[in-house]
């Protein structure tokens, strides 16, 4: 009887929906392009979520909903309650017993959602975007000096874990080889390297050397990194070489940076596999892991003045950022499930040993609901980031084409502008915003 | 059961393993502080001013007239390094050397691109306010165009060498350039180059 309570209880913490079902319907509305309804159930998920483990996901969603549908200051105030929940995690020890345990006992998804490297970037790179909007130049540089550091620890991070991950590989190499787990690496035809997302630095440079008192040199130290990251585009060193010439004090025109965010990101979708221990009392386990699944195809983007069309350059693939990331978090991911498959089935091995056919059921259900996979993602990063810049034209007019669509603008006046065009899926209107800089 | 209880222990025994730093006060130029190869760390900074500073002072490019100071606007200072840095970390401690030595004050109200301070023009802007004492407002011709110009480039060199089974070695190699240009003649009346050269195989405490 015991032994039935014991097994109720962890029930209770593994029989909960996935995250990828928890946000069917806010996903629908998001690829729709109705970045307002997409926002209300943001803001409520995020309300209903905000003391649970994930709460860091749910308020990054409503974070970059918000943000869409043009509610800036609310959009940081989201983004604000994730990094302070981050920033919990941050201060506990590295890694806990307790939370250990759970991961044991239940699954991963289980755990609290701390935010992934990528995230912490996006998530200042975003909050930067927002205070621009807003007019806040100088707290938008703070956001990315936070996304710098960010990217820097994230690199340490990184590294640390694929250190971690050789030294825990070993002891699984036959069970991983046994049931096939190096299928669920990502492909991943690009690699940013040390880069966690190159748009960043971009968004970071460009901000450097058109708005802040110091550090403008700064702006081609992060200008020739990208430059050399992303295999030396056109655009890239026709950029140095006019920021080189406007910080050695020449004069520019009235520019115009079109940004593109385009697509969604991919998000996890759940495997079941059947893996081999090799233990005589535990001869195989069936665990759930999660794997990544792109969306929707990579959109070419234009911006026309008059007659004339110019291309913008892809200057981040969010789908080799995520995917870097968990190509990197997988062999830990591997390692931590089997663990705890393997903990379960002794546990419900040791139940049915104890109570007989009540405890056998019991046993089962536990395994069953327990083999879960951490689906938790941020759903409403886009797959890529393009940039294009332009010479303002006289009358301030720009079309904007996104794959078949196409919208126009009158930019704002002013040296420098920025404007930021957001699609979704195929069909769905495009979101136009747009700052000054300079 | 062996290798199960191997495999629990192996997942939950490094939370055991984790310990904790305290947090201190520690000298900016003493062995306690932080070096890093790649970067150029606090003590790098004191250095090279320091060695700029005395280089500039000794030159005698400098030198104040009937004790009235020379006047000095920064120019470019090129970052031609792989990292953000703030130069006014080298600057600042060059400014106040000059400062405080009586040779040269620094113009703040000229800039290649603007003005470091703003404020020498936003109180010139209140001259056609009535709501200001128009006497307690600079008149024309009191802003003092400065004589010199320092300007400079910071280079990152990086080398990497493996010898027999030893770690790998990382080397920095970072140059600290300056030029002092005399502006009514356009010529480099004193230049200067400091090396700091870095060497390991990880981030390490002391000088």
């Amino acid at each position: 009887m015991r032994w039935g309570c014991h097994l109720g209880f962890v029930l209770l913490l593994t029989g909960c929906a996935s995250y990828e079902s928890q946000t069917g319907s806010f996903r629908g509305a998001w690829n729709g392009g109705s970045t307002g309804q997409a926002a209300q159930i943001a803001s409520r998920e995020a309300g209903k979520h905000s003391d649970s483990r994930d709460a860091v996901v749910w308020f990054l969603e409503q974070g970059a909903a918000l943000r869409a549908a043009g509610q800036f200051a609310a959009s940081n105030h989201a983004f604000e309650q994730a990094e302070k929940r981050i920033a919990f995690y941050d201060r506990q020890a590295k890694l806990r017993l307790s939370r250990e345990a759970t991961g044991l006992l239940t699954n991963l998804a289980a755990l609290p959602y701390e935010g992934r490297g990528y995230d912490r970037v996006m998530l200042n790179t975003y909050q930067a975007l927002n205070y621009l909007q807003l007019g806040q130049a100088e707290t938008a540089l703070v956001e990315l000096r936070q996304a710098h550091a960010e990217q820097d620890a994230e690199v340490v991070r990184n590294a640390r874990r694929i250190v971690a991950a050789r030294k825990s590989a070993g002891e699984f190499e036959r069970a991983i080889r046994g049931a096939k787990l190096d299928e669920l690496q990502p492909d991943i035809a690009l690699d940013y390297g040390a880069f966690v997302n190159p748009f960043t630095d971009f968004l970071h440079a460009l901000c450097l050397w058109s708005l802040a008192a110091d550090g403008r040199e700064n702006a081609l130290v992060s200008l020739r990194r990208i430059h050399s990251t992303l295999g030396g585009p056109g655009f890239l060193a026709d950029e140095i070489g006019m920021v080189d010439r406007i910080l050695g004090g020449a004069k520019h025109p009235d520019l115009t940076y079109v940004i593109f965010e385009t697509g969604v990101a991919p998000i996890r979708r759940e495997v079941r596999l059947d893996v081999p221990l090799y233990d005589k009392n535990v001869p195989y386990v069936a665990a759930a892991f999660p794997r990544l699944e792109r969306r929707g195809r990579s959109t070419h983007a234009h911006v026309a003045i008059g007659g004339t069309k110019r291309e913008a350059t892809l200057i981040c693939d969010m789908d080799v950022v995520v995917a870097r990331d968990f190509r990197t978090g997988l062999p830990a991911v591997i390692f931590r499930t089997l663990a705890a498959s393997a903990a379960k089935a002794a546990v419900a091995k040791k139940a049915r040993e104890e109570a007989g056919d009540l405890g056998a059921i019991a046993g089962f259900l536990y395994q069953a609901a327990g083999a879960q996979a951490d689906l938790r993602t941020w759903t409403t990063l886009p797959k890529e980031f393009r940039v294009c810049r332009v010479e303002t034209p006289g009358d301030r007019k720009l079309a904007l084409l996104v794959g078949p669509q196409k919208s126009e603008v009158t930019v704002n006046t002013g040296r420098v502008n920025v404007v930021c065009v957001k699609s979704f899926a195929p069909g769905a209107p495009l979101k136009i915003q747009q700052f000054r800089l300079k | 059961m062996k290798p199960l209880v191997k495999l629990i222990t192996a997942a939950v025994l490094p939370a055991l393993a984790l310990g904790c730093a305290t947090a201190k006060y520690v000298d900016h130029n003493g062995r306690d502080s932080i070096v890093n190869v790649g970067q150029i760390n606090t003590q790098d900074w004191i250095r090279v001013a320091d060695e700029l500073t005395q280089s500039l002072l000794l030159s005698g490019a400098i030198q104040s007239v009937a004790g009235k100071p020379k006047v000095l606007m920064i120019g470019r200072i090129k970052n031609n390094t792989t990292q953000h840095i703030d130069t006014d970390s080298l600057m600042k401690k060059i400014r106040v050397a000059l400062n405080k030595g009586g040779r040269a004050l620094t113009t703040t109200a000229v800039g290649l691109d603007g003005p470091e301070d703003e404020s020498s023009k936003a109180v010139r802007e209140l001259r056609a306010d009535d709501e200001f004492n128009q006497t307690t407002i600079p008149g024309k011709g009191n802003l003092v165009s400065p004589d010199y110009s320092l300007s400079g480039k910071i280079i990152q060199n990086n080398a990497r060498a493996r010898r027999g089974l030893l770690p790998t070695i990382r080397q920095s190699e970072f140059a600290f350039q300056l030029s002092l240009t005399d502006l009514k003649t356009g010529l480099a009346v004193w230049e200067e180059e400091k090396l700091i050269v870095k060497q390991g195989s990880r981030a390490a405490v002391g000088w």
